[in-house]
């Protein structure tokens, strides 16, 4: 069985132990936490915070010209998104000029061959090279020719 | 303990009050053990009530008031400890404002052996022995003032117990008839 602490010191240590420390006194000193230095620190996060928030409603207020925090919001969403949707192709992209033109908005319109060429919908040949409808009275039609000449030349006759 | 927990209602500036009579001296005794300068004791002790008040209103009675105290004082203690080491000795001058008064010899000789083997501990080991052997702490509150596990309190009481033997020698020896040199002039005669 381990021995304890007090099997190792024995019942002298711990007499003699309070025989020296109840011989320190204390100064007794008034109580620092009752001290008024320390009370505006209470406070330093409040205000600290407080600054923080003016300084980013002065900021937004030059920025947008407007008192409106939802301008302020909108202003920073289109701040953020914009150089989000530039940075996105990748270096070559330069290359491919027409994709990389047609992909921002805010450059010159030019036509690409791609887009000039881009036809209508082709509407399917089928209806267009139909044969001319069979018209069901044109046997009179053929037969008035063959009639005629027939007419004639036995009118002749 | 000199006071039950439940007699102090936490944010009750009253309390908070009673709470600083009744335990400043006991508090600062045990930061004297650990620390080995008095002035450093108390401005550590003033600096741990300082914070304890600022969180009074956060402390839960579910352990004694006393021993949250300590908890801080001690690592209060620690850290001042800490930097003491990195801190050359006319920057503490200055700090502290004066120089330490220089300490009468008769003194010097009485506390020569427990509390200098005390203040060359671990920090934490002295806490341990000073809760226990001069506040009268049981293990749990001694856990509680320190914060670690009951199982770790029994660890450093016996780790410091075992320092504390091979510091001061024979002379705490259990049953030895001498329990220090210094109660027994007689010894000193014979050496």
């Amino acid at each position: 069985m381990p021995k304890t602490e007090g099997d190792l010191l024995g019942r002298d240590f711990a007499r003699r132990l309070r025989a020296e420390l109840d011989r320190l006194r204390p100064l007794y000193s008034s109580p620092r936490y009752m001290s008024p230095m320390r009370r505006p620190l209470r406070f330093a996060p409040v205000a600290l915070c407080a600054a923080v928030a003016g300084i980013l409603a002065l900021s937004g207020f030059v920025a947008t010209g407007s008192p409106n925090p939802v301008v302020w919001t909108q202003r920073v969403v289109t701040v953020i998104e914009a150089p989000s949707s530039t940075g996105a192709p990748p270096p070559a992209a330069p290359l491919h000029s027409g994709e990389s033109i047609d992909s921002r908005g805010g450059s010159e319109p030019r036509e690409s061959p791609e887009a000039a060429e881009s036809p209508e919908p082709a509407e399917s040949p089928e209806p267009r090279e139909s044969p001319e409808p069979a018209d069901d009275h044109s046997g009179s039609g053929g037969g008035s020719d063959s009639g005629g000449t027939s007419g004639s030349g036995s009118g002749d006759h | 303990m000199s006071e039950r927990s439940d007699e102090y209602r936490p944010g009750s500036k009253e309390d908070f009050d009673r709470l600083y009579r009744n335990s400043y001296p006991r508090v600062y005794r045990t930061l004297a053990a650990i620390l080995s300068d008095p002035e450093a004791a108390e401005d550590c002790t003033q600096d741990a009530f300082v914070q304890a008040f600022q969180a009074w209103k956060r402390w839960r009675p579910d352990a004694p008031a006393e021993a949250w105290v300590h908890r801080i004082a001690v690592n209060r203690a620690i850290s001042y400890r800490r930097s003491a080491k990195l801190r050359s000795l006319g920057e503490i001058v200055r700090r502290l404002g004066r120089p330490s008064s220089p300490a009468d010899p008769a003194e010097v000789a009485a506390s020569s052996d427990v509390l200098t083997a005390l203040r060359a501990l671990p920090p934490r080991l002295s806490a341990a022995i000073v809760l226990r052997h001069y506040h009268g702490y049981n293990n749990r509150e001694i856990a509680a003032a320190l914060g670690v596990s009951e199982r770790t309190v029994g660890t450093r009481l016996r780790q410091a117990g075992e320092k504390l033997r091979a510091l001061l020698g024979t002379a705490f020896l259990p049953g030895a008839a001498g329990a220090f040199p210094s109660d027994n002039r007689e010894l000193y005669a014979k050496d």
